[in-house]
């Protein structure tokens, strides 16, 4: 009985009883995702201007947004990289689950970066 | 993206015609490396990034895991940021106990630093201290520390 009254004082359900059709999300387009990439390195690199360790540009919400992208942000990073360096090999590791540098090179970045750009050639993810 | 732009509007303390920008964007070195006059490697005490760092010391960003890097390379404290033939001086820059940034003292008196991944400048050590950037995160807060080693070689002073 008691069960009978809590369900006569809820809130009357919309649409008369129908549940509500969510609005279906747009697809989004490689461009679209490409403009948001920009968007995001952009504001990474102004948000950790100046940071003297690797760690808060790593845990910026627009790192681990564009590590969210996967492997479509796989030759955006790499070009970014090549272009206008940055911390992007967590990045990329996170995504590919490899790591192309050599043992010897960890930390030397025109290495790091050579290896990688390699790796995307092999890979087929840049020319 | 501009250092220049990026110097004024998140280290306001810099006014434009006090300091100068004396090497390229580069993220191959980082202030550690510069301090210690390297500009192959970055020295990272964190570990996110294949980076760096004696083996043995703690992976932190206190204040004292720093320095216990810094003495491995020869710096002991002193007492202050002055200019003395035949030294070298490094000013330590925190927030608490966590380590921010470190400036090397040049043989003019000034002060050059490395500014995360962009450009090395050269500038007066107060223009660094207790930042009131744009960004909350980027506080270099105050120098808690000098330190010195005699001078070895003629440091570099421009990356």
């Amino acid at each position: 009985m008691a069960e009978r009254d809590i369900y006569k004082r809820a809130a009357p359900p919309l649409n008369g009883g129908q549940r509500a059709a969510a609005e279906p999300r747009p697809p989004r387009t490689v461009e679209d995702l490409h403009c948001e990439f920009r968007e995001l390195v952009a504001q990474w690199r102004e948000e950790t201007f100046g940071q003297s360790l690797a760690a808060p540009g790593i845990l910026h919400p627009a790192y681990l947004r564009i590590i969210g992208m996967g492997e479509q942000a796989i030759p955006w990073i790499l070009d970014e990289l090549e272009k206008s360096g940055g911390q992007w090999y967590v990045a990329l590791q996170s995504i590919t689950g490899e790591d192309p540098v050599p043992k010897e090179d960890r930390g030397h970045r025109p290495k790091m970066r050579a290896a990688w750009r390699e790796w995307g050639r092999c890979n087929g993810w840049i020319d | 993206m501009s250092c220049e732009r990026l110097i004024a509007t998140y280290l306001p303390g810099l006014e434009i015609g006090s300091y100068e920008i004396t090497s390229p964007t580069t993220d191959d070195y980082n202030c550690i490396a510069w301090a210690l006059g390297e500009t192959q490697r970055r020295w990272d005490p964190l570990g996110f990034l294949p980076d760096h760092w004696p083996e043995g010391l703690p992976r932190n960003d206190q204040l004292e895991t720093i320095e216990a890097a810094l003495r491995i390379e020869g710096f002991e404290r002193c007492d202050d940021g002055s200019l003395v033939e035949g030294v070298e001086k490094i000013a330590l820059f925190a927030e608490g106990a966590r380590f921010t940034h470190i400036a090397r003292q040049l043989s003019s008196g000034r002060w050059t630093s490395k500014l995360g991944d962009y450009c090395d400048i050269e500038h007066e050590l107060e223009a660094l201290v207790r930042v009131q950037s744009a960004n909350p995160e980027l506080r270099y807060g105050e120098v808690v520390a000098y330190m010195q080693r005699p001078l070895r070689q003629e440091p570099q002073e421009s990356g």
